[in-house]
């Protein structure tokens, strides 16, 4: 009897943590399906009035929002497969080859993780405007391609991988190249595709950077497009209704690859 | 012949060069040197244009006597303590609740927890915005106060934690509940045929095994929280601008000099932050070795 | 900037050899190229549209023009503050750099003493003349002329016609400091919903140089870089006000442009404000359903004097390579009457042109709703919201205009005055304490403000 209140409390405990772990979500659904004005006067309930109209003005011709989501796509995305492509070759070579200096680099490359990526801002900065870069695309892309951690977590999972099928593969003839993209790519696929989908995360919601390097709509990633949304008539006032609607469309396809995903997410280190 | 062993040969030594060399070289040009570039610009006062002028260790000087910074810092500190300690108590309780089949729906429930992780911390920020608004958010609409939750500094920043709370605890449930099953079961329930309690198999046995996960968990919140900027100022920043000092993250320091054309005076207060953080790092390993993990 | 220009400067020729090279060369398909539109790039604040609906009036009114010059807006940033932060950033790279700059006056010291600001004074010359004597305060830095000043932000009082009358208190009989906490008390009194002005916990960044800008001789530092702050008790008096408006009771607990400032303004909670003449953009805007109650007066005797960031004005940088481009744009936009005369229907912004003053006011006397204007959008119209004699008092407040003598380094002493301030109003501070704090921390983070 004493068990059984007691699993029932650590139940309902639990339910209202869910409760409160979501709510906020139902909220931010809830609002983006509101006018601007109705947010302001009934910013908790249910929409009075259920309208489209702030994803509609997400898409509307004076806002860039569009095109800031598909710079948002466009830069986690080049930049994932980036450094994907980069980690695996390099993590290969330090987990599987020899070369003069292999353990020395690798463990100044461990010691500069403690370096904040913001501490290098001031240098990047203004190295990056020398070269034209700054308002553009790839100047957002850059400084993450080369993420010590994602080397990291592909040189240890490739560490795992016997040497015995590296030596057949070798004396059936294949070249490096050929091992590495007929045996170790596909053998790493797990980690490659787990850190790509962190990686992928992690710059999707950049923002201070793009902040700082980022002037024109036409390059602004969405996360830094929609704190900056404000009413076109005013200025200044930020117009609740279509940032939720943005939040809810730059949230969706996240949450559509976790569901999908969510079995292995987030990946063991 | 031999030419051809020679060219096998050094090919056979170069190789493991290319496949290193693209990841070292972007890693030279994009990050090594910017950030040598920042070490030299941290000695000088520098504008961003026009000429800088070499000024030696002044800017740290100037940085370690403004009272702001050390605002920030504690503030930076309160933070990660502040959302740390009831954040990591609370993924762990649910961690050990959901591994020992105390709730059910688990998977909903793993989902449900999980969901704030998928938010970005900026659209969270903004969302927190509608809820903690004074006068007119969710929260004083529903309870008819009239509470600064987001303007008064004493106030705003447990709001800020409440958010970082909100937003971090499933990621770290997921990791411990991952931590938890790697624990073999056979040990718990050895001891639990030797008649220990609930409570003795969870301090004697499962958190000693999963202290190495603990601390790592605390390790990597910690940096990642020093470099805190989004939340607050998102959250708290009002027409455009930053947060308020009173509830400003450190590196609210490094954005507003670099912005106020102290290029100098920005790279000095980043690598400040730098020592913190290698600081905080090896102390933590200390522990995570002294304690033979 | 010409083409003959560009050519000189690209290959260090003198101007004559150049012309030369471009006469000769005529026909080449390089000229006809020019002939094309020039593409020029403004910056400024708060999003885009805005400016969007300028350059829309820039073709209607000037096609000839327009059909030479593409204008592309651009919005680096929320405030006027984010488009300096974008522009030394701009300069620090020495690309991207935009070919027209919207400023507050008090961004345009630091890049004039820079010596990379344009300088537009031959430019400038047939349009001196016209210019009111504000305006002409707003063009120059020194004796140099870098500016093309178009919205003069003079000091006004805005207030609730039916409120303060209830309350019995008139805002011309407002006359010192003590005066306008008596009637903050008497307005309290009458109105326990409504207060007659709002302050928050961290005042807004224009309260300081709007207060200060009274006071014709205080400045923040000495050209030799002596800051001022503890020998000039003016700046005392300053946080002296704030802190007694915030703890008095008599202020509502927001700052401007927080979220709750808009809607205290629609529900009546807040009945006045002290603040500048642009405000009649907005204010139709927050409070829509309040049209005909709103009235406007210079502020009170004890800080009528001075300006709200002294004015917008736009900037050429000297690194654009379409000067000339942006100076024509600009100056048929702001110098010419036709523009400015639009500019004030257009956003309420009165002209700073001797030559217009006359039809905008009669034209605000006898306005009419345009066609394609909604009920609403026609409420809404600064003139139709407030009257057509509100532009009496805003042309007054110019009677009383003056420019905060800001120094290179006014951004960055702004943050540390607001920084101090703040921890006097929270009480983590003495009042003592406050000015020491700013005076220091100014000397040690800035040192000379002339110096870079």
């Amino acid at each position: 009897m004493r068990r059984a209140w007691t699993a029932l409390a650590l139940n309902a405990a639990a339910g209202l943590a869910a409760l409160l772990f979501c709510l906020p979500f139902v909220q931010m659904l809830l609002n983006a399906f509101k006018s601007n004005d109705e947010i302001m006067s009934n910013p908790g309930g249910v929409p009075q009035v259920w309208t489209w109209s702030s994803f509609l003005d997400l898409a509307a011709p004076h806002r860039s929002l569009l095109r800031n989501l598909a710079n948002s796509i466009l830069i986690a995305g080049s930049g994932t497969v980036l450094a994907v492509v980069l980690c695996a070759a390099a993590g290969f070579a330090f987990a599987k080859l020899r070369f003069a200096g292999r353990d020395l680099i690798f463990t100044v490359l461990l010691v500069t993780m403690m370096v904040p990526p913001e501490v290098v801002y001031p240098g990047q900065f203004l190295l990056f405007s020398r070269l034209g870069l700054i308002d553009t695309l790839a100047v957002q892309v850059l400084p993450t391609i080369t993420p010590v951690f994602g080397l990291f977590l592909v040189r240890q999972y490739m560490l795992s991988i016997p040497d015995e099928l590296i030596d057949a593969a070798r004396i059936d003839g294949a070249g490096l190249f050929t091992l590495f993209f007929r045996i170790i790519v596909p053998v790493s696929a797990p980690v490659l595709g787990a850190f790509g989908i962190l990686h992928f995360l992690a710059e999707w919601n950049a923002y201070l950077w793009p902040t700082m390097v980022a002037t024109r709509d036409s390059v602004k990633p969405i996360m830094v497009a929609l704190p900056q949304l404000v009413d076109p008539t005013v200025g200044f006032l930020p117009i609740y209704g279509t940032i939720m609607a943005g939040c809810v469309a730059a949230t969706l396809p996240l949450l559509a690859v976790y569901l999908r995903y969510r079995g292995n997410y987030p990946p063991p280190f | 012949m031999s030419g051809g062993v020679m060219i096998r040969s050094a090919r056979a030594v170069l190789a493991p060069y290319l496949f290193v060399a693209p990841f070292l070289l972007s890693f030279a040009g994009l990050f090594l040197g910017p950030a040598g570039y920042a070490l030299y610009l941290s000695f000088t006062r520098y504008r961003g244009f026009g000429v800088a002028r070499w000024v030696g260790l002044e800017n740290y000087a100037v940085v370690l006597g403004y009272d702001a910074f050390w605002i920030m810092l504690g503030n930076t500190l309160f933070y990660w303590v502040a959302h740390a300690i009831p954040m990591m108590a609370l993924a762990l309780t649910l961690a050990i609740a959901v591994q020992r089949k105390a709730i059910r729906w688990t998977r909903t429930f793993k989902t449900l927890v999980f969901l704030p992780q998928v938010l970005a911390s900026v659209a969270t920020a903004l969302l927190f915005q509608t809820i903690f608004g004074s006068h007119y958010g969710l929260i004083d609409r529903l309870l008819g106060f009239d509470t600064p939750w987001l303007t008064d500094p004493a106030l705003s920043r447990w709001t800020v934690v409440a958010v970082l709370i909100w937003r971090s605890t499933g990621y770290w449930f997921i990791v411990f509940l991952a931590g938890l099953t790697t624990i073999s079961p056979e040990i718990d329930e050895a001891a639990a045929i030797d008649g220990a309690s609930a409570w003795q198999r969870l301090w004697r046995i499962t958190l000693p095994l999963l202290r190495p996960t603990l601390i790592f968990a605390v390790l990597v919140d910690a940096i990642v929280t020093l470099r805190l900027f989004a939340e607050p100022n998102v959250l708290l920043g009002k027409a455009g601008a930053l947060a308020p000092t009173a509830a400003a993250p450190l590196l609210n320091l490094v954005v507003e000099q670099m912005r106020g054309g102290m290029f100098g005076a920005a790279a000095a207060t980043g690598w400040l932050l730098f020592s913190l953080i290698a600081v905080l790092t090896f102390a933590l390993f200390r522990l995570m070795r002294e304690r033979g993990a | 900037m010409s083409l003959i220009e560009t050519t000189a400067r690209a290959g260090r020729l003198s101007r004559r050899t150049a012309l030369g090279l471009a006469s000769a060369s005529a026909l080449l398909p390089t000229i006809v190229r020019a002939q094309r539109a020039q593409k020029i790039t403004v910056w400024t604040w708060g999003g885009v549209e805005r400016f969007q609906r300028r350059v829309d009036a820039f073709k209607r009114l000037f096609p000839a023009e327009a059909a030479k010059i593409e204008v592309e807006v651009v919005s680096p940033g929320k405030n006027d503050a984010e488009v300096y932060q974008a522009f030394r950033l701009a300069l620090a790279s020495g690309n991207a750099v935009p070919d027209l700059v919207q400023m507050n006056y008090i961004g345009l010291p630091e890049f004039a003493e820079a010596g990379v600001l344009a300088d537009l004074g031959p430019m400038m010359k047939p349009y001196n003349g016209d210019l009111v004597d504000g305006a002409r305060k707003l063009a120059a830095y020194n004796t140099t002329t870098v500016a093309i000043p178009y919205q003069m932000k003079g000091k006004v009082w805005f207030y609730r016609k039916d409120l303060f009358e209830a309350a019995g208190i008139d805002p011309l009989a407002v006359r010192s400091f003590d005066d306008y906490m008596t009637a903050g008390r008497r307005y309290r009194n009458k109105h326990p919903t409504s207060f007659m002005m709002n302050i928050g916990r961290t005042p807004i960044h224009w309260w300081y140089y709007m207060i200060l800008s009274h006071w014709p001789e205080t400045r923040v530092a000495e050209r030799d870089g002596k800051f001022r702050i503890l020998s000039d008790p003016h700046f005392g008096t300053m946080i002296d006000w704030l802190k007694a408006w915030r703890s008095s009771g008599i202020a509502f607990d927001t700052d401007d442009f927080e979220p709750a400032w808009q809607p205290a303004f629609a529900d009546s909670s807040i009945g006045g404000t002290l603040l500048s003449n642009w405000m009649t953009d907005f204010l139709p805007k927050f409070a829509p359903a309040q049209g005909g109650r709103w009235g406007l007066a210079p502020w009170p005797e004890f800080n009528r004097n001075g300006s709200e960031a002294g004015g917008s004005v736009m900037t050429i940088p000297a690194a654009s390579r379409n000067q000339e481009a942006a100076f024509s744009f600009a100056a048929s936009m702001f110098l010419t009457r036709q523009g400015s005369v639009d500019e004030w229907v257009r956003t309420g912004t009165p002209t700073v042109l001797r030559s217009a003053r006359e039809e905008m006011l009669g034209r605000s006397a006898t306005m009419a709703r345009p066609e394609g204007l909604t009920d609403a959008q026609w409420a809404v119209v600064p003139n139709t919201y407030f009257g057509s004699e509100f532009l009496r008092p805003v042309l007054d407040s110019y009677e009383h205009f003056n420019v905060f003598p800001y120094d290179p380094a006014a951004q960055t002493e702004l943050d540390i005055m607001r920084r101090e301030t703040e921890a006097y109003l929270a009480g983590s501070k003495t009042r003592d304490q406050t000015l020491a704090a700013m005076q220091s921390t100014m000397a040690a983070r800035i040192g000379n403000p002339y110096r870079p």
